[in-house]
């Protein structure tokens, strides 16, 4: 029995380790070298620079650099920045995925195309399109003024309502596929039992559309989010040098003042930011039923 | 068949007399602006060689990559002259990475204006773009008279500005600084405060700040901005020439120089050869073919040129020496008090 016994327990043992050194696990290594070579060793120079103070090691860099009522001023254009972007493309895209989960299999893969489409191309053409259709002559101001809003073109070119709603259109594929993801999950019946039971559209929409489809908003506000506070390329394009973030003080840090402990400062505000809005996000998307309606 | 019958007459000479060949080509490493790799290689290097029999290798790279490989060689350099903004020769001269010339060994330094000699010697500028006021010709028929107009309340949300990492931006420095004081340009370079006030003045007229030369060359060519203080000739004319409604003004307090200039790398191989190319490029034949090519004013006053284009003792000279030193800080203050 006890050596029936001993077997068995060396069988299962032999089969954990079995589970600890699965060769499939091999496939990783490829992909985790990568992510020390990309991420961990540059990640680890950043914050080498940003707590190197003197001859040693605090955060200096960061009192210093947040006491000063200038870069606190950076740091207020990227959280409104990105809050504003995250808004515009939170609406405009639940509306889209919203059409798009309830439209026919032609409809929706027709409105699939027209935002994954744009995806293929650059950020840069993007950008440059947006500066086309915001010149003074161009297709934003000619529409203002054919019905009517505007007498003369609006100064729109480097203005900051066309960083927000070009940005908010470049990253919108972001925040409509994470959320017409959930859309499409939720059966039309409850919609029909809602309003069966008395619920006005308006009601149904908010008591219980929005709700199921919570985690997909959240993700879509994360990426958007994340994305526009990191942003270098399209607000250098749309607004030149005149706006600043956080990720253009980190590029001219480095590129242009040759200050690399100044950017590792900034790049980890930017970073902190950046996951704070994960980490919140994640913490809505958590949370239970109950809490979420309360 | 030509080209066969070429190569293969080619390759037995190679095989047949490989030292005499060798002995005979004497060969250098010219390092310069990427921007001007075709004009060289196409016309100014074939015309070198076919006059010395030499060989020449030109290497086309920013000025910045131009100084690290002469860092990186100072022990053995493979290059021989190199042709460097000015900024950017002021840190190999203060490293000693270049030789300076002398009317002995470069013939061609008795022919250019003085100005065009640096530093006693050092370098050599063989040619000075011209720095002034650009517009746009539909949206300002009459031009820009003087850099003072800018601050007009008729430029209102019309001006583009480069920022201060463009090297332009130092000269609008002085010119702010200058209008401020009244100071003339040697001295009011130097009075930096005046200049930031006035900048700051200027504010209202601005309709974007860029740092991207492209970026702000849009706008001017959409008639966005109607003009752009700090812009320079060889992208002005040469649009002005593609029929593009741009040009360049010459205001009445003055214009400014951005030199280019060329050097002989300290301790390179070659080094007459290199003296002779340097004297090549101050030759009126290749001193025109700038002329035409990039509206940049020659240092050889013989060369005949079109209209806009100015010698180069007419310009400002800056000490860029200052500039170099203080850039840094003065981008942050530009994007404290200018642009924020």
């Amino acid at each position: 029995m006890t050596a029936i016994a001993g077997n068995v327990g060396g069988g299962v043992k032999r089969a954990a380790l079995r589970r600890r050194f699965d060769p499939l696990a091999l496939l990783a290594i490829p992909a985790a070298a990568y992510f020390v070579v990309a991420l961990v060793f540059p990640l680890g120079r950043l914050l080498l620079d940003g707590f190197s103070d003197g001859d040693g090691v605090g955060i200096g860099n960061f009192t210093r650099y947040l006491s000063d009522p200038y870069n606190l001023g950076v740091v207020w254009n990227t959280l409104r920045y990105g809050a504003l972007v995250t808004i515009v493309a939170a609406i405009g895209g639940y509306a889209y995925a919203y059409t798009m989960a309830r439209s026919g299999p032609k409809m929706q893969m027709l409105l699939l195309i027209a935002i994954v489409l744009p995806m293929t191309t650059s950020v840069i053409v993007k950008a440059f399109g947006w500066l086309v259709l915001l010149r003074s002559n161009g297709l934003v101001n000619q529409l203002l003024m054919a019905s009517g809003i505007v007498r003369e073109p609006l100064p729109l070119l480097f203005s900051q309502p066309g960083l927000i709603v070009g940005t908010a259109s470049i990253l919108l594929p972001y925040m409509v596929l994470p959320i017409f993801g959930v859309l499409r999950q939720i059966h039309p019946d409850l919609l029909g039992a809602a309003a069966t039971l008395g619920g006005s559209p308006v009601y149904c929409f908010r008591k219980v559309i929005l709700p199921l489809s919570l985690p997909g908003l959240i993700a879509g506000i994360c990426f958007v989010f994340s994305m526009t506070v990191s942003a270098y390329v399209i607000p250098s394009l749309l607004t030149g040098a005149g706006f600043k973030t956080l990720s253009k003080v980190a590029a001219d840090s480095y590129l242009v003042i040759l200050n690399p402990v100044r950017g590792a400062t900034v790049s980890l505000i930017l970073l902190v930011i950046a996951f704070a809005a994960v980490f919140l996000a994640g913490r809505v998307v958590n949370r239970k039923p109950g809490q979420a309606r309360a | 068949m030509t080209t066969r019958r070429h190569f293969l007459i080619g390759t037995a000479a190679l095989l047949g007399a490989p030292a005499i060949v060798r002995a005979q080509t004497k060969e250098i490493v010219v390092g310069g602006p990427g921007g001007m790799a075709g004009l060289m290689r196409d016309e100014i290097v074939p015309a070198f060689e076919k006059r010395t029999g030499a060989k020449v290798l030109f290497e086309g790279s920013r000025s910045v990559v131009n100084l690290q490989k002469l860092q990186t060689n100072k022990d053995k350099p493979t290059m021989s002259v190199v042709m460097m903004d000015e900024d950017i020769m002021l840190r190999a001269g203060g490293e000693g990475l270049i030789a300076p010339v002398t009317p002995a060994g470069v013939k061609g330094l008795s022919k250019i204006v003085p100005v065009a000699i640096a530093k006693d010697g050092m370098w050599v500028r063989y040619k000075t773009p011209r720095v002034a006021v650009a517009f746009n010709s539909t949206r300002v028929p009459a031009g820009v008279p003087t850099w003072a107009e800018l601050w007009d309340p008729k430029y209102r949300g019309k001006l583009a500005v480069p920022h201060m990492s463009l090297t332009s931006t130092a000269n609008v420095l002085t010119i702010a600084s200058h209008l401020e004081t009244g100071k003339p340009f040697q001295e009011a370079q130097y009075d930096v405060d005046a200049g930031f006030k006035k900048l700051r003045a200027l504010k209202p007229n601005v309709m974007a700040f860029y740092n991207n030369g492209q970026q702000g060359q849009a706008l001017l060519e959409q008639g966005e901005a109607w003009a752009i203080p700090g812009e320079i000739t060889s992208y002005v004319l040469l649009r002005k020439g593609e029929g593009v409604k741009i040009d360049l003004a010459a205001p009445k307090e003055g214009s400014f120089g951005i030199p280019s200039c060329v050097a002989e790398v300290k301790g390179a191989p070659n080094p007459e050869l290199a003296r002779e190319f340097i004297t090549e490029l101050l030759e009126a034949s290749a001193q025109k073919l700038f002329a035409e090519r990039y509206f940049d004013s020659p240092a050889n006053p013989s060369t005949p040129v079109g209209p806009g284009i100015m010698s180069p003792s007419e310009m400002f000279n800056t000490d860029w020496e200052f500039v170099s030193k203080n850039r840094a800080a003065w981008i942050e203050r530009f994007d404290r008090e200018v642009v924020a």
